[in-house]
């Protein structure tokens, strides 16, 4: 806050000289500034965190990138990842990831914004104060609980309805469809917040017009929103790229291979939703649960990997703010 | 005006079209409401589904099949069984070798009569030659009464003992105890007592037929086997001896639907079905256990109990300290801006990440401090990082932020009228926070600080990461010792092929949720008072 201590009023009320004044503001106090820099310190701990992470990221990743078994542009574009024969193409992890998020998203896009304009613009206080306490109920279940849902609800249906041959017991669609649930909450609320911060006025002025419900919330106040809302997708999406525990149960033990490009997008085998297939996170969780030796190479490329994760995920998180500042919209 | 005229020129419909077009937006209207509404029940649907999935495996039917049905496990205590007889380990010794089976079976086939022969079985048989083969092709004992049995059991009995029409030789037995429990049904059909007929020296006598005898003396050690009461030595014969094995598990609604195909199939396979829960006071606190029935999660209990209080300890105190600068000392000056903005950007982190951050620090760069082994708890030379305190610390960063975050906004919703007050008084700025904003916002605190700490309850990928154990049995009692958590538990039971093992895990799930509910409930309480307090 930035009102400043008041010492010089207390001093001139209480009728004290000036003398008095100037070393009753000048005074050293041992505590106070103990307390102060006890505090920074506190603060100082998350830049703390911060450099830890890039630093240990970028130090371990660059051990894996400088061993001679490693070549940057393999992993960069490669499409096995293997690494009892040396492999280290990174594209099977990433396919994974993105084909999960996806799929998520497209779950949790649309549901979340029309959850979102019901409790904005049609739900009245009674139905508001029973649902978001159950979309923080949603918020709060742990994610391996979703993981535990994934595999002995989702997978099982979604086997019925496509056909046991089709779908393997472990794939990326129910793991997809869970990571959306997931994030549902994520999406409605900061949606929510966004078109509750629409000016009422915008409302009134298309009802005036003689707009429906419907086109009022469609029309008006959804794109006077638009900025909040691709910040919630974008950072929902962050959140599915990072998820781990509801991949590594239900998502697969082992990256889906290809020689190359060709024969991963050729017939579209890469992008199969109902086949096993492991993601960076779950590839993570896996070899480090293991045991493992340290300095192993399999040790450093689960930090190349982490490396790329973290990268990902900051860049969405960097990037959906830059959306909300950039593309808000301002009524005042 | 302009606009609507030209809407006008444009073709907006007029008179009968207006009408007929404003009934069109109307319907749509209606019909979208009715889309948004089912998408509003979807979370809720959701949610029931979940608990529905979880409590649908927590109780169900179970079939268990003993490996040693109690009948038989009496019949060959009986003083006729001679020692080398009753050690089913060597019964098992024909059943384990397939072509021992397959050479009995097509001895006694060819003789194609009730199924008896003489067989010279391996090389210690010499003068004792006939021999029963109790299998599905030779069912013929199955009608044997016990007092027949036991005649044929009585050392030196002859088959012409029983019925003129068999050969006078001396009977030897072999049983087969083939997989699918045969030998068991068939005790179990004749009459035989049970378990509950065996006294004390019975039942040790019992133990010592069937348990090695390192396995024996270890029990010793333990507990003198002679001094051990008799519910005691049940237990044991129980479970070592009788060894339930869990044949197939049924859900909550297939016991309710369809309890009858359920009891048929048992009785098939030679199995019993009983309405079985998975989450009891015992499972609460047995320890960890290979098998499924007598496993429990009081090792995860405990250890998630220690790593958030390790977690409460270090992130509490230091999130509050941070929230209090942002807020109170520096919100205008560069540091201040750029730790917010970093704050923000840790948020957003994956936890897995925080995992990774841990295995290179705490487990690995400081193990010495996080093994113990600088404070003497263990020697320099098997020091591991991978400790509780490792956990609770990578847990303590990862909602550091979090509980910033919460923090300053409690502190922000303090009124600033307080402060000028307090200031006007001659607060310094520590006395102003300690004594007039921090009493205002220590509720509002206080309920970010709970849920962030409900967070790390829940989570699982870090401490994955920096390796918890497996398989432990062995309650942890320091900061140092080995950990796993409940929720690693959940994760390490449903990625086992057996589905006993996901019942298990279902109950587990059922006992975190119930943790997080009362951690959740704690924090609405003190946000509901902390509301009613607002100025």
């Amino acid at each position: 806050m930035s009102i400043k201590p008041g010492a010089e009023v207390l001093a001139g009320g209480l009728g004290m000289e000036v003398g008095a004044r100037q070393s009753l503001t000048k005074r050293r106090r041992p505590f106070e500034q103990f307390m102060h820099g006890a505090l920074w310190l506190c603060g100082a701990i998350s830049i703390l965190t911060t450099i830890g992470i890039v630093y240990m990221l970028g130090q371990e990743a660059l051990l894996f990138f400088r061993r001679e078994e490693v070549r940057l542009l393999d992993f960069l574009t490669g499409w096995t990842w293997q690494p009892q024969t040396l492999q280290f193409g990174i594209w099977p992890l990433v396919n994974a990831t993105m084909g999960a998020s996806l799929i998520a998203m497209a779950l949790a896009l649309p549901l979340g914004l029309l959850i979102a304009i019901y409790l904005s613009e049609y739900a009245g206080s009674r139905a508001r104060r029973v649902l978001k306490p159950i979309l923080e109920v949603l918020a709060g279940i742990p994610t391996v609980v979703y993981g535990y849902f994934a595999l002995t609800f989702v997978t099982p249906i979604l086997r019925n309805l496509f056909g046991i041959e089709v779908v393997e017991i472990f794939n990326i669609a129910s793991a997809g469809l869970v990571i959306g649930v997931l994030v549902l909450p994520t999406v409605t609320s900061m949606s929510e917040d966004a078109l509750r911060a629409v000016p009422l006025a915008l409302r009134e002025a298309a009802v005036g017009l003689g707009a429906t419900k419907l086109e009022t919330s469609l029309r008006v106040v959804v794109p006077a929103a638009l900025s909040g809302i691709s910040a919630a997708f974008i950072v929902a999406m962050s959140r599915a790229v990072g998820e781990t525990m509801i991949v590594a149960v239900a998502a697969g033990a082992g990256p889906r291979n290809f020689p190359g490009w060709g024969e991963a997008l050729g017939g579209l085998k890469a992008l199969n939703p109902f086949q096993s297939a492991e993601t960076m996170t779950g590839h993570i969780v896996r070899i480090s649960g293991g045991d493992i030796s340290y300095d192993s190479l399999d040790y450093d490329s689960l930090f190349a990997i982490g490396l790329l994760l973290f990268l990902m995920t900051l860049g969405l998180n960097i990037f959906s703010r830059a959306v909300a500042r950039r593309f808000r919209e301002r009524y005042d | 005006m302009g606009v609507f005229a030209d809407k006008a020129a444009a073709g907006w419909p007029e008179g009968a079209g207006e009408a007929s077009q404003t009934r069109r937006r109307r319907i749509r209207g209606k019909a979208w409401r009715v889309v948004i509404r089912f998408s509003t029940v979807f979370g809720l649907l959701v949610l029931t589904t979940l608990l529905y999935n979880v409590v649908n495996s927590t109780w169900g039917y179970v079939a268990v099949r003993d490996r040693l049905s109690e009948p038989l496990i009496v019949l060959l205590e009986h003083p006729h069984v001679t020692h080398a007889e009753r050690r089913v380990d060597a019964l098992k010794d024909v059943d384990g070798d397939p072509d021992a089976v397959v050479v009995l079976a097509s001895e006694l086939v060819p003789a194609g009569t009730a199924g008896y022969r003489v067989l010279p079985v391996g090389t210690q048989q010499t003068a004792l030659a006939l021999t029963a083969l109790v299998s599905e092709d030779n069912p013929f004992l199955w009608e044997l009464d016990e007092s027949g049995l036991l005649a044929l059991l009585a050392p030196g009995g002859r088959w012409s003992d029983l019925d003129g029409n068999w050969p006078a030789d001396t009977v030897s037995v072999v049983f087969v105890v083939d997989n699918k429990g045969v030998l068991s049904r068939w005790a179990a059909r004749q009459d035989l007592p049970n378990l509950d007929s065996l006294g004390t020296a019975e039942l040790l006598g019992v133990l010592e037929t069937h348990l090695s005898a390192g396995l024996i003396r270890r029990y010793d050690r333990e507990q003198p086997m002679a001094g051990r009461n008799r519910a005691n030595l049940l237990a044991l014969v129980e479970e070592r001896v009788k060894e339930p094995e869990i044949l197939a598990t049924f859900t909550l609604r297939e016991s309710l639907v369809q309890a009858d195909e359920i009891r048929a199939f048992a009785d098939a396979e030679g199995a019993e079905a009983s309405f079985h829960s998975w989450l009891t006071p015992g499972f609460l606190v047995r320890p960890q256990s290979a098998n499924a029935a007598l496993s429990g999660i009081r090792t995860a209990l405990l250890g998630s109990l220690w790593v958030i209080a390790i977690t409460i300890c270090f992130s509490v105190p230091l999130g509050i300290g941070a929230a209090i600068y942002l807020e109170e000392f520096s919100s205008r000056n560069w540091f201040g801006r750029i730790v917010e903005t970093n704050i923000n950007n840790l948020a957003g982190v994956p936890s897995i990440i925080y995992g990774m951050l841990g295995l290179v620090i705490f487990v690995r760069a400081l193990t010495q401090i996080t093994s113990g082994s600088l404070f003497g708890i263990v020697s320099a030379d098997e020091a591991s990082g991978r400790t509780i305190l490792s956990a609770g610390l990578t847990l303590g960063l990862l909602i550091l932020p979090v509980i910033i975050i919460n923090g300053q906004e409690a502190i922000r919703a303090v009124p600033d009228s307080l402060r000028e007050a307090a200031y006007g008084v001659g607060c310094t700025r520590w006395q102003c926070v300690r004594w007039h904003v921090l009493p205002m916002a220590v509720p509002g605190i206080l309920t970010g600080a709970i849920l962030a700490v409900s967070r790390a309850l829940g989570e699982t990928a870090p401490l994955v990461v920096i390796g918890a154990a497996t398989f432990i049995s062995v309650d942890p009692t320091n900061l140092f010792a080995k950990f796993t958590v409940l929720p690693i538990q959940i994760y390490q039971w449903t990625a086992r092929p057996q589905a006993e093992f996901r019942n298990i895990a279902a109950a587990a799930i059922l006992v975190l949720l119930a943790l997080l509910l009362i951690t959740n409930a704690t924090a609405v309480l003190l946000r509901n008072r902390a509301e009613g307090q607002r100025i």
